[in-house]
């Protein structure tokens, strides 16, 4: 069977929502911009790109119209090379590359971008709300149209996991981050964009626009401790989950170039690694956070591995709360999970997600001479995603 | 027609706005306009006119004499005005010069042409007033000025001086020297370079992140003020200008204006707009009342409120000497004023040389023979009679003739300090407010000898030092204190009834209040109220008042400072936690009065709560404690807190209706638990209700 490697990676650096670098960049800039360098990097012609495939959560407005088509246009490809837009929340980032792998295994091509954009800051609050719920669902099972945070309460509170626990995970999270990015580990994956963004003076009021060059995350808060954690305010009246211990409103995009195996090595590439499965599975809306407890263990049963097998896991940090659940129900090692932190710490643009941390597992796995790297995630509406990758 | 005079120049006519004091847009002004220029246009040796303003404006915008009467809409309105000028046959050149604000800049807006002379003031200032401009400033000003320029003028109001317009499209040219004499020439020079009649209607707006910014712009409006709709109103007709076509926008743009005319918050902003305007207006001190030189000031007492009041006058650049009993206290209070000064340094806010000019006007001393030079002596020394008898029975002797003498209390009868000296007619309560550098409200409290030309000093001086100064009469707790006691005993009946602390503070909050009554008082500290409430006891035994922050000062829970009051703190911390000893300590205290907690709804909090003020100032009112219903709204807006949107407590009371408002003191008269006495609607609010009037109109 053929087998399809991933060549190149890119992202941008993960701006605050609103107030950060790219809070007026719309997503085909944001796509293209990474698209473009993935291609680049990966020394192929953007003529060669059989589909591109770019993941969104909320693709409308400022990422909606096809975002992923308008995408390929940016990044310069032409029109010959198709675009598709794909959405499973927050692993749509992930989807793309199982999708895009899982055609070059098929024969369905040869080369393929995937990744994902998001821009939270142009789209969240002006989405169509029209119709949003089906009456009838929302009287059977009204879970699925819960908020994020309604879902994590639930797991806290269902688990009896503190707050304490959670605001040490998410002060750990912010260490190992700055740590890593210290050490420069997140270099490697991030492409500088300039673009023009709204400022508001803090001492004036004043508004302005002003031209920045965005080249690394910009959520990290060095110095971050638990006792600086637990006098946030909870979201919610008497809830536990605060900002300290949930993942930050980001925006951004990813991208990957994947190609057949047997090309790269004829084109003399050095592949990062190579796909090696996808799974995902469905759980209770009310307790999404926990999906990946399920989504792994299919993964792992097909490829035939255990999770002792496994070497580097990427567990997107959603919550630290659902966070805590997965890994000791599955049993990670505390030691090979998010090394470099996590969403807590540098963002959570949601369908860019699966494309930030199989970009760095495999980077942050070269590194440390990793074989088997599993990204995974939990999914709004109660689902969870998990791919597997060997790294080279 | 006298408000617009005609003269011609080298063939242009100079037509000049004459409505002192600041050319206000008014009927007459307008109608004048639009006459001259009819004249000018009719009249065949002219080639272009020049229009200007007299006096200390070009034009600060609508009279605001005008305001809420036909007039201000009579025809021509502004707007018709201003299509008319764009009309006209011959160039017509704005002259601007000092300052050109709201309609005064529409206007200019309007003219083909626009010159300035540098150091203008230029503004739309109307959100200011809870409006946006609504004579076409949102849809013309964003075709002139850059897109992020024009947004921060029309959402924060404030004055761009006009030499800041240089490379922009909204003055043509910045004229040195005469103004008119270079207006009068640029006309010449655009008739003769034929440079036509351009309309600013007819530009388009090129500013490729326009959609995005004014989105980012909307949300920040949003987020600085989230109780006034007009700043997102404002990006909103912003927004028009870039997505409709200048007819339409202009439509949108005068919906919008409507909406928000009729809303609440602009009815309260302007409510305080005109309520700042009256407080100095005393029926019986005219304006040309003589008044007292105050070239030197003496503060007794280096505390917290003697250090506080006398960098106001620091501030304005008079002298002041500052008396203590001890070199320590003295020593404290000076450093106290230097760090104040270089906090504000470290904020950007003051230059560092300019925080030493303001100490060199500082003279600490210890020596009471130093307020013999003062004009004005303000005691800010420990509010207990006794000690207040023995300052002013010293300040007496010491002061020279025709000195101020003033007092900072808070409750004390001004009277009887008065009667401490030989000159009862030298005396007058000033009350700051802490802290004293920063509040805007000033009470001053008029004694019954106290002497006209005094009391105009004061009020003159008041706004010298840029203070709210407010005339109250004598009684306990003047206007401000008076009522909060009320506001503070609804407080502690509502906890007893069954409402925690935190929702009273939440739901009071939520209505706008910058904090509860119980958050402030753990920040203001328990202490003072509780030694307050032993005077009353004291002297008022017939007086009902809610018992519980008595246990709580007796457990030593002071409030913040002692890391614990009505709300638990953590060490270092300010964020008001609830804590489960409290809820104990309430559940107990309910029992032992014998209450069963009921669930007590937000509404019927708030409304107690600010019906509270409303029945007590009605009172204050009614015995001419205060000259006007906007005084008791002023006291409130600037020394209370009390939210800016809602006018204060009169004004709210007006906006819900006067009859419902007695209504729903009735329903709480009817609740034995809650002072039925004090719930029978004051006289003067029962009198207005069945009137079908308000308090202030």
């Amino acid at each position: 069977m053929r087998e399809a490697v991933i060549v190149s990676t890119a992202r941008t650096g993960l701006a605050k929502s609103w107030r950060g670098a790219l809070n007026m960049t719309h997503g085909a800039t944001l796509g293209g911009h990474v698209v473009a360098a993935a291609i680049e990097r990966a020394g192929i012609e953007a003529g060669e790109v059989e589909d591109v495939l770019m993941g969104c959560a909320s693709p409308e407005g400022a990422t909606g119209s096809n975002i992923g088509r308008q995408i390929a246009l940016k990044a310069g490809c032409p029109v010959t090379v198709s675009g598709v837009t794909v959405n499973r929340f927050c692993s749509s980032g992930l989807q793309t590359i199982a999708m895009a792998a899982q055609r070059i295994m098929a024969g369905e091509g040869d080369v393929f971008v995937a990744g994902g954009v998001e821009s939270i800051s142009c789209v969240q609050n002006e989405m169509n709300r029209f119709m949003i719920r089906d009456k009838a669902l929302l009287r059977a099972k009204p879970e699925i149209y819960w908020s994020m945070l309604q879902t994590a309460e639930m797991v806290a509170k269902r688990y009896q996991i503190s707050r304490e626990r959670m605001d040490e995970y998410g002060a750990r999270s912010q260490q190992r981050a700055c740590a890593s990015a210290e050490a420069g580990r997140f270099v490697e994956e991030i492409v500088p964009i300039t673009v023009t963004m709204a400022v508001a003076d803090k001492a004036t009021g004043q508004l302005g626009i002003r031209e920045v060059t965005l080249s690394d995350d910009e959520g990290r808060r060095p110095g971050t401790t638990v006792e600086a954690l637990a006098g946030i305010r909870s979201a919610l009246p008497g809830g536990v989950i605060s900002a300290g211990n949930a993942s930050q409103f980001s925006d951004g995009a990813g991208a990957c170039v994947l190609m057949d195996a047997s090309l790269a090595e004829k084109r003399g590439l050095k592949p990062l690694g190579a796909f090696r499965g996808f799974a995902v599975a469905g759980c209770e809306p009310d307790e999404m956070g926990i999906g990946p407890v399920f989504a792994v263990p299919k993964l792992l049963k097909r490829a035939g591995l255990s999770v002792d097998d496994i070497d580097l896991w990427e567990l997107n940090e959603a919550f630290a709360v659902q966070v805590l659940y997965c890994r000791d129900r599955l049993g990670i090692p505390d030691d090979l999970l998010n090394v470099d932190g996590g969403a807590i710490a540098i963002g959570h643009p949601y369908g860019v997600s699966g494309q930030r941390l199989t970009g760095h597992a495999l980077i942050e796995g070269r590194r440390r001479k990793a074989r088997w790297a599993v990204v995974t995630m939990c999914i709004g509406g109660g689902m969870g995603a998990a791919g597997l990758f060997e790294i080279f | 027609m006298t408000q617009a005079r005609s003269v011609t120049r080298d063939g242009v006519a100079i037509i000049t706005m004459s409505n002192p004091p600041v050319n206000g847009l008014g009927h007459g002004l307008r109608s004048a306009i639009l006459q001259r220029v009819r004249e000018a246009e009719a009249d065949p040796e002219i080639v272009a006119i020049v229009l200007t303003g007299e006096g200390a404006a070009f034009s600060g915008g609508a009279d605001i004499r005008e305001f809420n009467t036909p007039k201000a809409v009579a025809e021509p309105n502004l707007r018709q005005l201003i299509a008319e000028l764009e009309r006209v046959g011959k160039p017509i050149v704005a002259a601007i010069h000092t300052v050109a604000m709201g309609g005064g800049l529409e206007l200019a807006m309007g003219c083909h042409y626009r010159v300035a002379v540098a150091g203008a003031q230029i503004a739309l200032p109307e959100v200011k007033l809870g409006l946006l401009p609504g004579a076409g400033g949102t849809q013309r000003l964003p075709r002139l000025v850059p897109l992020a320029m024009a947004t921060n003028m029309i959402v924060s109001g404030n004055s761009v001086p006009s030499e800041k317009f240089t490379g922009t499209r909204l003055f043509d040219a910045i004229i040195e020297g005469d103004l008119i004499a270079g207006a009068v020439a640029f006309a010449r020079k655009v008739v003769e370079e034929k440079r036509g009649l351009p309309k600013v209607r007819d530009l388009s707006i090129t500013e490729p992140d326009a959609e995005a910014f004014l989105k980012f712009a909307s949300n920040t409006a949003a987020a600085v003020a989230p109780n006034l709709p007009a700043p997102v109103k404002c990006v909103e007709a912003i927004n028009a200008a870039l997505t409709m076509s200048f007819d339409e926008g202009l439509t949108h743009e005068r919906r919008l204006f409507n909406e928000l005319v009729l809303s609440p918050e602009s009815k309260a902003l302007r409510h305080a707009f005109f309520g700042e305007r009256s407080v100095s207006k005393i029926p019986d001190v005219p304006a040309d009342t003589p008044k007292r030189d105050i070239r030197q000031v003496a503060v007794i007492g280096a505390g917290t409120m003697g250090g506080g009041i006398a960098m106001n006058f620091l501030n304005a650049g008079i002298p002041v000497t500052i008396l203590e009993t001890s070199q320590a206290a003295l020593d404290r209070g000076i450093a106290t004023i230097r760090k104040n000064y270089e906090n504000t340094v470290k904020k950007g806010r003051l230059k560092a040389e300019e925080v030493e000019a303001r100490m060199a006007r500082l003279t600490p001393t210890l020596d009471d023979a130093a307020l013999a030079a003062a004009d004005l002596i303000i005691e800010a020394v420990f509010e207990e009679m006794g000690v207040k008898e023995q300052v002013f029975k010293r300040i007496d002797a010491m002061a020279k003739p025709g000195a101020i003498l003033a007092t900072n209390t808070s409750t004390l009868d001004v009277n009887r300090i008065a009667s401490f000296t030989s000159r009862p007619a030298d005396v007058i309560g000033m009350h700051f407010f802490s802290p004293a550098n920063v509040m805007k409200l000033l009470e001053v409290v008029r004694g019954e000898k106290t002497g006209k030309d005094v009391l105009a000093t004061v009020m003159a001086l008041a706004r010298k030092i840029r203070k709210t100064a407010v005339v109250s009469g004598v009684c306990d707790g003047f206007i401000g204190n008076r009522m909060i006691e009320q506001y503070s005993r609804q407080a502690g009946y509502l906890i007893e009834e069954g409402a925690s602390p935190q929702q009273v503070d939440r739901a009071i909050e939520r209505w706008g209040f910058a904090m509860g009554p119980f958050r402030m008082s753990d920040m203001a500290g328990n202490d003072i109220g509780w030694s307050i409430r032993k005077r009353r006891y004291q002297e008022r035994p017939e007086m009902k008042y809610p018992r519980f922050m008595d246990k709580v000062c007796e457990l030593g829970r002071f409030g913040q400072k002692t890391g614990a009051g009505v709300y638990r703190y953590l060490p270092g911390k300010r964020d008001a936690l609830p804590d489960p000893e409290i809820e104990a300590l309430l559940a107990a205290h309910r029992e032992s009065l014998g209450i069963v907690p009921r669930q007590i709804d937000d509404d019927e909090i708030v409304d107690r709560l600010v019906f509270s003020l409303v029945n007590e100032g009605a009172r204050i009112l009614e015995e001419g404690i205060a000259l006007r219903a906007s005084d008791i709204d002023m006291v409130y807006l600037t020394g209370y807190g009390f939210p800016i949107h809602r006018g204060g407590p009169m004004l709210t009371a007006d906006l819900r209706g006067l009859t419902m408002v007695a209504d729903r003191m009735q329903q709480f008269a009817r609740n034995p638990h809650g002072d039925p006495a004090f719930w029978t609607p004051a006289p003067l609010l029962a009198k207005l209700a069945a009137e079908g009037r308000g308090f202030n109109a």
